[in-house]
C-alpha cells in the first residue's frame, strides 16, 4: 500500500492544503544539492496503513499513543480512559492488555478483572468499606485520598447480607446497586455456619486447582454438572475462614485462620506466583467471571468431618508443592499501662474494635525436625508482611489494605466474615 | 554513523533516521509542485514549525491543528522517522483522545467495532461499571 492511494482519499476529504516546493539538502552519503521530483526506487516497504480509510494508525504508533495515555492516567477517575481504549476494538484491546500491567506489578486497579488478581508485591492497595445497616449492604471503595474519613473513593465491590435458617450469606457483586446472584455482575459469595465461626468463600471462577479442591473420597455428586435453577453461576470453594477463642477464652482476642485453597503456599516463596489468574478478554461478562455450574449441598458443608477433610493433610502429591496458603491474624500485644490489646495499624485504623485484624502468613514447620544444634531457618522475609489489614475508623467506616497474594475480592470477603462472627472479646 | 540532518535554507531543522532519508529523497517535490504525495502536503508545516520554534513540548504547535491534520503529520513524521516531532505529536494525540468516550475514539480513528456481539456487550458493561464513583 503506498501513500498515493491514501493521499487520494485525503484529498477527497479536504483539498485546502496548499502545496509548496522546497529544497532539500541532506549531507552525508546522499550528497548535497537539490533533490528533484523523480521517484527513486524504495528499498524498504512504506508504512502500512489500514485499508478502509487512512485514518487508522500503524500498530507501533498506536502503541506509543496508548502507552502515553496509560502512563498519564494512573489514578481514578482518569483511569477509566484506559478502559475506554480497551473497548474500542480487538487490536486496541490486545494493545491495552500488553501495556496495562496487573495490580501485582503496577499497584493499580484498572479493569474489573483487576479485582480478582493479586495485589501489589510492593506496598498495599488502600481501600475503605462503608457499611449500611439499614440495607444490610457493604460497599468497597478504592481510596482516592489519604484522609481516613473523607469519603472519596472509586467504587470496587458491593455485598449484601442475607440471613438464612442455617447460615448467613453475603452476595458479592461488581455493581453498587444491583447486588444479586442472578446478575451478570455477581462474582462470588461468603457463607457462614450457624455459629458464625466458620466461613467459606465461593468464587464464580474456578481457581487453578479446581480439580483438587474436593478432598479424596468425596461423593460423585460434588462433580455434578447439574445446574441448580436457583444458582445459575458457578460456585467454587476458594477459601475458608475460621474464628476461635484463644487460650484465654473471651478475655483475649480471637484467633483467625484463612485457608486459601486457590493460592499455594509457594506463592510467598522467592520466585513464587499465584497460578491460574483471570484473563482480560471476556466472551461475555459472565463467562469471564464464572465457570460451569456445580450444585452445592449446604447441609454437608459444615459437618466437622467435611471441614477436616479440607483443612487437614492432603494427598502425598499435594504436600509441599500445592499445599494452600494459610493466613493467621497477628497476635496483639497486651499493653499493661493502657490495659488493652494493641496492634500497630500505622494510622490506618483509629477505633478499637474486636473486628480489627492483621493477617500474616502462618509459617509451616520445617519438613524434618531440626537437629538440636541447628536452629530452624527463619522464614523468608515475605512471611513477615501484613497481607491484609482491616479496621474501624468511624461509625460505619472501615479501612481495608491488602497486598499480594490476595485479590481485592478475596480480601473483601475475608473482611466481611469479620463483621459477622459472633465471637466477642471482653 | 553520519547523522542525516534535514536542512532548509541553511538552517538545520531535524534529524532523520536512515530509513527516512531515502523516503524523503524519493518524495521531494518539483518546483511546479505536481507530486501527489502526502509528505509534500505536510512537510512544509513541519519545516515551518521547526524553523520558527524548534521541536519542544512547551510550544503549542499542535494546538491549532485539526485532528486530521494532526494525524497526517504524525504519519509523515513516523514515515520519515523524525523522532522528536513524532514524540511531540504522539503526546498531543494522546491528550486529544484522553477524556473522550469510546465512540469518539472510534470515530476519530475511523475504527470499526470488531468485537463479537457478546464481547461487545461485555466490554460495554465493563466500561459502564468502571464509571461508578462515589
Amino acid at each position: 500500500m503506498s501513500f498515493r492511494s491514501i493521499v487520494r482519499d485525503v484529498r477527497d476529504g479536504f483539498g485546502s492544503l496548499s502545496r509548496r516546493s522546497f529544497e532539500v539538502r541532506l549531507p552525508g552519503h546522499h550528497g548535497r544539492g537539490k533533490s528533484h521530483g523523480s521517484v527513486h526506487e524504495l528499498h524498504d516497504q512504506p508504512v502500512v496503513i489500514q485499508n478502509s480509510r487512512w485514518a487508522g494508525l500503524p500498530p507501533e504508533l498506536l502503541r506509543d499513543v496508548i502507552k502515553r495515555l496509560e502512563a498519564s492516567e494512573s489514578t481514578w477517575p482518569a483511569r477509566k480512559h484506559v478502559v475506554a481504549c480497551a473497548a474500542v476494538c480487538r487490536s486496541w484491546r490486545e494493545m491495552c492488555k500488553e501495556i496495562v500491567r496487573n495490580p501485582e506489578f503496577s499497584g493499580k486497579i484498572t479493569f474489573p478483572v483487576s479485582l480478582k488478581q493479586p495485589g501489589p508485591r510492593d506496598g498495599t492497595i488502600q481501600c475503605f468499606i462503608k457499611r449500611d445497616k439499614s440495607n444490610l449492604t457493604y460497599h468497597l471503595f478504592l481510596c482516592l485520598s489519604p484522609a481516613l474519613l473523607v469519603e472519596n473513593g472509586k467504587f470496587l465491590l458491593s455485598a449484601k447480607r442475607t440471613r438464612r435458617t442455617t447460615c448467613t450469606e453475603y452476595v458479592i457483586s461488581m455493581d453498587a446497586d444491583n447486588i444479586s446472584r442472578s446478575s451478570s455482575t455477581y462474582i462470588g459469595k461468603l457463607r457462614s455456619n450457624f455459629l458464625g465461626t466458620k466461613f467459606i468463600i465461593y468464587d464464580t471462577q474456578p481457581p487453578y486447582n479446581s480439580a483438587q479442591l474436593s478432598p479424596p473420597g468425596r461423593s460423585r455428586r460434588f462433580y455434578s454438572k447439574k445446574v441448580s435453577p436457583k444458582v445459575p453461576t458457578g460456585s467454587y470453594n476458594i477459601a475458608q475462614v475460621s474464628y476461635e477463642l484463644n487460650v484465654l477464652g473471651t478475655r483475649g482476642p480471637r484467633r483467625m485462620h484463612c485457608t486459601m485453597h486457590s493460592i499455594p503456599a509457594s506463592a510467598l516463596e522467592p520466585g513464587g506466583s499465584v497460578p491460574g489468574q483471570a484473563e482480560l478478554n471476556p466472551r461475555s461478562l459472565e463467562d469471564s467471571l464464572r465457570s460451569f455450574s456445580k450444585s452445592i449441598d449446604v447441609s454437608t458443608e459444615f459437618s466437622s468431618s467435611r471441614f477436616s477433610d479440607i483443612v487437614g493433610p492432603r494427598d502425598e502429591e499435594d504436600e509441599g508443592k500445592d499445599r494452600p496458603l494459610i493466613l493467621r491474624n497477628k497476635a496483639p500485644r497486651w499493653h499493661e499501662q493502657l490495659q488493652c490489646w494493641c496492634l500497630n495499624f500505622r494510622g490506618r485504623v483509629t477505633v478499637a474494635s474486636v473486628k480489627n485484624f492483621q493477617l500474616i502468613a502462618a509459617t509451616q514447620p520445617a519438613a524434618g525436625a531440626p537437629t538440636p544444634s541447628q536452629p530452624p531457618p527463619p522464614p523468608p522475609s515475605d512471611h513477615d508482611k501484613i497481607i491484609l489489614q482491616f479496621g474501624k475508623v468511624g461509625k460505619d467506616m472501615f479501612t481495608m489494605d491488602y497486598r499480594y497474594p490476595l485479590s481485592a475480592f478475596q480480601a473483601f470477603a475475608i473482611c466481611l466474615s469479620s463483621f459477622d462472627t459472633k465471637l466477642a472479646c471482653e | 554513523n553520519e547523522e542525516n540532518i534535514f536542512e532548509d535554507g541553511g538552517q538545520q531543522l531535524f534529524k532523520v533516521e536512515e530509513q527516512g532519508c531515502s523516503r524523503l529523497c524519493s518524495h521531494s517535490s518539483t518546483s511546479d509542485g505536481t507530486s501527489e504525495d502526502m509528505v509534500v502536503l505536510q512537510l512544509p508545516y513541519i519545516i515551518k514549525f521547526c524553523k520558527a520554534h524548534g521541536v519542544s513540548k512547551e510550544n503549542e504547535f499542535g494546538k491549532g491543528k485539526s485532528n486530521d491534520e494532526l494525524k497526517e503529520m504524525l504519519l509523515v513524521a513516523d514515515y520519515l522517522t523524525i523522532k522528536d516531532t513524532l514524540d511531540y505529536l504522539a503526546e498531543t494525540l494522546a491528550n486529544r483522545i484522553k477524556n473522550k468516550s469510546v465512540e469518539y475514539i472510534r470515530k476519530f480513528f475511523g475504527i470499526e467495532n470488531n468485537f463479537m456481539p457478546e464481547e461487545k456487550e461485555a466490554t460495554r458493561k465493563e466500561y459502564e461499571l468502571l464509571r461508578l464513583l462515589i
